[in-house]
């Protein structure tokens, strides 16, 4: 399935089509779909990205921390996407942007979605600036 | 020329794959247990420490005053600054092992406060735990040089030179058909004046009638 096919009500369906991806980046682009990724004073990276979900369109608050304290003889280390402590996931023009796999998590009920599970099925990526913490909305 | 307006996403080049959201999910776990990870592994070390610095202190209580006693002044000196700088050290690192076990500074906060501040409450919980996780280092260190000072403490006992002898004090003295031992208090007017340890005033023996003397550093 396609970001095409997509409609509202759509029956549960994992999917992590790149047509998702170039949607969610689409809906970013006209502030249709709302995003950061916040690093604190500590080095602490957390991303909340909010808004409707591309293919569903139901409303969706993703919210995630991507530091943790992993090796205790090295200090914190970066989640997937991070690069280690302090060091942005990459650079494009001297701004660093951070990778952010978001899964639609709607908490509407989907026809055929497993057991215990929310969203409509959908994954994405987003890659968003990375800020200071306190330099624009807070997630 | 100005520049454009900053751009807040890019388009990535690639969708995630299935083993991408499954080494997320994976480490959102890792991310929420990373405060259990740094207070199991503090309690583990505080646990470590206590045991080397009991070892190491239970031999300084032991030896301690004995072997303390008898060294030079400066040797003395320099056992004491190590012990006791090893000792503080020791306290001061076994604090901060605790304090990384245990947390300190107990506060009221509400979600919003946490949010304002952390964005959210996971990774505020990273926040303490990297936190007590630099506390445990520093409580290692602390605890490292404590041993280290103790032990250097120990070794210079062994290598300190032993005091040196005291001087004679007193003179055994023979005269006529006796021989008289004490400390010398004075000479002149043909007498020499001892304090002898059976007698409560001086002994005074004329010169004429001593046939020999000699230095000792105890009486009989």
């Amino acid at each position: 399935m396609t970001a095409d096919a997509a409609s509202p009500d759509e029956p549960y369906q994992e999917s992590t089509d790149y047509s998702w991806t170039e949607k969610a980046f689409e809906m970013l682009e006209c502030n249709d779909l709302q995003g950061e990724v916040v690093v604190s004073r500590d080095g602490i990276v957390s991303s909340r990205v909010w808004g409707p979900c591309p293919r569903c369109r139901h409303a969706l608050d993703d919210r995630r921390t991507h530091t943790a304290v992993t090796n205790l003889m090295g200090g914190e280390w970066r989640g997937p996407g991070g690069a280690g402590p302090g060091q942005p996931g990459s650079e494009d023009a001297g701004l660093a942007f951070f990778p952010v796999d978001v899964s639609c998590g709607c908490g509407d009920g989907h026809a055929g979605a497993p057991a215990g599970t929310t969203g409509c099925g959908v994954s994405f990526r987003v890659e968003l600036r990375l800020q200071p913490a306190g330099s624009g909305g807070q997630p | 020329m100005t520049a454009g307006p900053v751009r807040r996403a890019r388009k990535p080049a690639s969708a995630p794959s299935k083993s991408d959201l499954d080494e997320r999910d994976r480490y959102a776990k890792l991310t929420a247990g990373s405060m259990d990870i740094v207070r199991g592994s503090a309690q583990a070390w505080r646990t470590g420490l206590t045991a080397f610095i009991t070892l190491v202190t239970t031999g300084v209580v032991i030896k301690g005053r004995d072997t303390t006693a008898g060294l030079a002044s400066g040797w003395r000196t320099l056992v004491t600054v190590l012990i006791g700088g090893g000792l503080v050290l020791a306290v001061l690192g076994l604090w901060l092992a605790l304090a990384a076990e245990a947390g300190t500074d107990p506060k009221k906060q509400t979600l919003q406060d946490i949010r304002a501040i952390h964005g959210t409450l996971t990774a505020y919980e990273v926040y303490l735990a990297a936190k007590a996780a630099r506390r445990l280092q520093w409580g290692r260190r602390t605890v490292a040089g404590a041993v280290t000072l103790l032990l250097a403490g120990i070794v210079a006992t062994w290598w300190a030179p032993a005091p040196a002898p005291s001087p004679p004090a007193f003179i055994t003295v023979a005269h006529g058909h006796a021989v008289t031992c004490g400390a010398p208090q004075s000479a002149g007017a043909g007498q020499l004046r001892l304090t002898v340890h059976s007698s409560l005033s001086p002994v005074s023996i004329p010169f004429s009638q001593i046939t020999s003397m000699a230095l000792t550093t105890a009486c009989p």
